[in-house]
C-alpha cells in the first residue's frame, strides 16, 4: 500500500467528537481573517490560504487533528508565499497569526468535546481562550511590525546572519526549558 | 489511575509546533530575502515563549452537591445541583470538571460535565438529573482539570465528595417455588416423606392405640370392619437460605442492560416473600468478594429487613465489586453461617464451571439446592450462541447430578417460569 493510502487510514481512526459551535464559529472567523490578510495579492497564495482554511475547517468538523494540523500547515505556507512573492509584511504577519488563532481554537475545541462531550457548554473558556490566544498573537506580531518599521530599509546581510543565530539560541532554550 | 497519583501536572504539547513555524518562516525569509517571512519568526518565539513561560493553574475547588432526594424510590428522576467554587487566588482560565456520578445511577437530562473560566471565589453551577436504581450510590470524586491561558500547562486534581444516594426497591409481589423435601421441625407447607398429619395422602397403615379418630379410615372399618389409620405427607416449614450470585459474573447484562443479580434480587426477594407467607423461615446471603448475610427470619419486621439488606447491603452493590474473590472461603462463610438444615436457592445466571462447582459443593454439605437461573444471554451473536449453549450445558449438568434448576427466561415473568417448572418436577 501507498504511504499516502497509509496515511488515509490514519486519518480515519484519528477522527475524535466534533469541538463545540462556539469553537467552530471562533476557527472559522480566524480563517476568514487570514484570507482577508492576504486578500490584496493576486498571486497563487490566496487559493492555497483558501485551501489550507477549507481542510482546516474540515479537520475541525470531523474532529480529526491530523486535518486539522494539516490545514494550518497550509495556510502558514499560504502567508509565507505571500510574504516572498513581494507582499506586504503586515499580511504575511496577520495572515500566520490568524491561522494559527483558527487552529488553536478548533483543537482547544477538540479537546473540551473529548474531555466534557458535546453537550457540556464551556463557551466562557472557549472565549477566554480565545483572546489570550489573540493577544499573544497580536503582542508578538505587533512587536515585530513595529521594529521593522522603525528600523526599516535593507537589512544588511550579517544582521540576518545574527537573527539566525539569535532565533536559534532562544528556540533552543525554550525548548530546554 | 488512583486519587493518590493526583494533582497531577502536565504540559499538553500544544505549542511544540511553533518553534517549526520560527523556522520556516525563517528559511523562506532568507531564501526571499523579503521582511514578511522573517516577522513571522517572531510570532513563532512569541508563542513558543508564551506557552514555555506559563505556569499550570491552581486547582483548588470547593464542591458542594444538592440532591432532590437522596432515598429514592427505583425509577424516580433525581435532580442533581453541583457547585463548584474557586477556593485558589488565581483565576482559573480554562476549568474542566467532571463529577463522579456512580455507575449506577444513568444521567438522563443534562451532563455532568462542565467547562468554564473561573475567578477566585467564583462559583459555577451544573445541573443534571439522574435516574435511581437499586441499592446504595456514593458518588466518585469530582475530577477537575485547569489549564492556563493559552492551554499549555494543565493541573488535574480529584475532589473528593461525600454524596450518597439510596434507593431501596420494594420486594416483588410473593412467588411461591415448590421447594425441596428437606424440612425443618416447625409446621409449614414444605412435603415430607414422613407420614403424620397433613392433606396429602401418603400410606394407610394399622391402627394403633391412641390415633386420632378423624384418621381412623372409616370405609374400611364399614367393608371390613378392621381399623386402619391413614397417615398424610407431613407438612413442615423449611428454613431457606437466598444465595445470591455477585461475583463479576453476576453481573451480566440482559440487552436492556438489567444486571444478572438485579434479576436474581428480583428472584430472591418474590420467591422469598411467597415463602415467608406460608410460614417458612427466609434468609439472604451475597456469594461474591464482599459478604452481606440476614439470618433466616419470618415476619413483617424480617421482611423489611430482607428489602433493605438486598437493597443497600455492600454484598448487593448495583455495580460488580471487582476485588479478588475466592471459593473456597465464600464457602466457608456460608458453610459457618447458614442453618445447616437449611435449603439453599441458588440465584446466578451460570455464566461459568464456577457456579456449576458452587452447586455441587453446597451439595456436598448436604444443603438442598435449588437454583434459579436468570437467562440475560441475548440471542443473535455467534458468540452469544456458543454462550447459550455452554450453559445450557451447565444447567443440564446440574439437574443430572446435582440439584433442581429453574431456568427462568427474563424476558418472561417469573411465575410462568415457576409454573413450567412445577409440571416438571412434580
Amino acid at each position: 500500500m501507498s504511504a499516502l493510502g497509509d496515511f488515509a487510514l490514519d486519518d480515519l481512526a484519528d477522527d475524535g467528537p466534533r469541538p463545540t459551535t462556539y469553537s467552530q464559529y471562533l476557527g472559522l472567523l480566524a480563517v476568514a481573517a487570514a484570507i482577508v490578510a492576504v486578500a490584496p495579492a493576486t498571486a497563487i497564495s490566496l487559493p492555497v490560504v483558501v485551501t489550507g482554511g477549507v481542510v482546516l475547517a474540515a479537520g475541525g468538523l470531523r474532529g480529526s487533528r491530523a486535518w486539522l494540523t494539516r490545514g494550518y500547515a497550509l495556510m502558514v505556507a499560504g502567508g509565507l508565499l505571500h510574504g516572498a512573492l513581494g507582499g506586504s509584511a503586515v499580511g504575511t504577519v496577520g495572515a500566520v497569526i490568524a491561522a494559527t488563532i483558527a487552529w488553536d481554537v478548533v483543537e482547544n475545541g477538540i479537546g473540551l468535546a473529548e474531555q466534557l462531550g458535546t453537550e457540556a457548554s464551556a463557551r466562557r473558556s472557549v472565549i477566554v481562550h480565545a483572546v489570550a490566544v489573540t493577544a499573544v498573537g497580536g503582542v508578538a506580531g505587533g512587536a515585530a511590525i513595529f521594529v521593522s518599521f522603525v528600523f526599516a530599509n535593507n537589512q544588511p546581510l550579517p544582521a540576518l546572519v545574527l537573527l539566525l543565530f539569535a532565533t536559534v539560541l532562544v528556540t533552543a532554550s525554550i525548548r530546554q526549558g | 489511575m488512583t486519587d493518590s497519583e493526583r494533582p497531577i501536572e502536565r504540559e499538553t504539547y500544544r505549542w511544540i509546533g511553533m518553534a517549526a513555524l520560527a523556522f520556516a518562516g525563517l528559511a523562506v525569509g532568507v531564501l526571499s530575502s523579503t521582511p514578511g517571512p522573517l516577522l513571522v519568526v517572531a510570532v513563532g518565539i512569541g508563542y513558543a515563549a508564551a506557552a514555555r513561560s506559563v505556569t499550570p493553574p491552581d486547582v483548588t475547588l470547593d464542591v458542594e452537591h444538592e440532591v432532590s432526594d437522596a432515598t429514592p424510590d427505583p425509577g424516580d428522576e433525581v435532580d442533581v445541583e453541583l457547585t463548584v467554587r474557586n477556593e485558589g487566588s488565581n483565576t482559573i482560565p480554562d476549568l474542566r470538571v467532571v463529577d463522579g456520578v456512580p455507575d449506577g445511577l444513568p444521567v438522563v437530562d443534562g451532563t455532568p460535565r462542565h467547562g468554564t473560566t473561573l475567578r477566585p471565589g467564583g462559583t459555577t453551577t451544573v445541573e443534571y438529573t439522574v435516574e435511581a436504581g437499586r441499592g446504595r450510590h456514593e458518588f466518585d470524586p469530582l475530577l477537575a482539570i485547569g489549564r492556563d491561558w493559552i492551554g499549555a500547562q494543565e493541573r488535574e486534581v480529584a475532589v473528593p465528595t461525600d454524596v450518597t444516594v439510596d434507593c431501596v426497591a420494594p420486594l416483588e409481589a410473593p412467588a411461591s417455588l415448590p421447594l425441596r423435601g428437606q424440612t425443618a421441625q416447625q409446621v409449614g407447607t414444605v412435603t415430607t416423606n414422613t407420614g403424620g398429619s397433613g392433606v396429602e395422602f401418603h400410606t394407610v397403615r394399622e391402627y394403633r392405640p391412641g390415633d386420632p379418630l378423624k384418621r381412623i379410615d372409616w370405609n374400611r372399618r364399614a367393608r371390613s370392619g378392621e381399623l386402619a389409620t391413614i397417615e398424610f405427607r407431613e407438612e413442615r416449614a423449611a428454613i431457606v437460605v437466598f444465595v445470591i450470585d455477585t461475583r463479576v459474573e453476576g453481573y451480566v447484562t440482559d440487552s436492556r442492560g438489567v444486571s444478572a443479580v438485579e434479576h436474581a434480587i428480583d428472584a430472591a426477594g418474590a420467591v422469598g416473600r411467597g415463602l415467608m407467607d406460608d410460614g417458612n423461615r427466609v434468609g439472604v446471603a451475597s456469594f461474591g468478594p464482599s459478604w452481606t448475610y440476614v439470618p433466616p427470619g419470618l415476619g413483617r419486621d424480617h421482611e423489611v429487613r430482607l428489602r433493605d439488606r438486598l437493597s443497600l447491603g455492600d454484598g448487593f452493590s448495583p455495580t460488580p465489586d471487582r476485588s479478588k474473590f475466592v471459593l473456597g472461603l465464600a464457602l466457608r462463610r456460608i458453610q459457618k453461617h447458614v442453618p445447616e438444615n437449611a435449603q439453599i436457592v441458588f440465584c446466578s445466571p451460570v455464566v461459568d464451571e464456577v457456579a456449576v462447582e458452587t452447586v455441587r459443593r453446597l451439595e456436598a454439605h448436604e444443603h438442598a439446592v435449588t437454583v434459579i437461573s436468570p437467562n440475560v444471554i441475548d440471542r443473535g451473536s455467534v458468540g452469544a450462541d456458543v454462550e447459550r449453549l455452554e450453559r445450557e450445558e451447565r444447567i443440564r449438568k446440574i439437574r443430572q447430578t446435582y440439584g433442581r434448576v429453574l431456568n427462568w427466561n427474563v424476558e418472561e415473568p417469573l411465575e410462568v417460569a415457576i409454573e413450567g417448572a412445577r409440571r416438571r418436577w412434580s
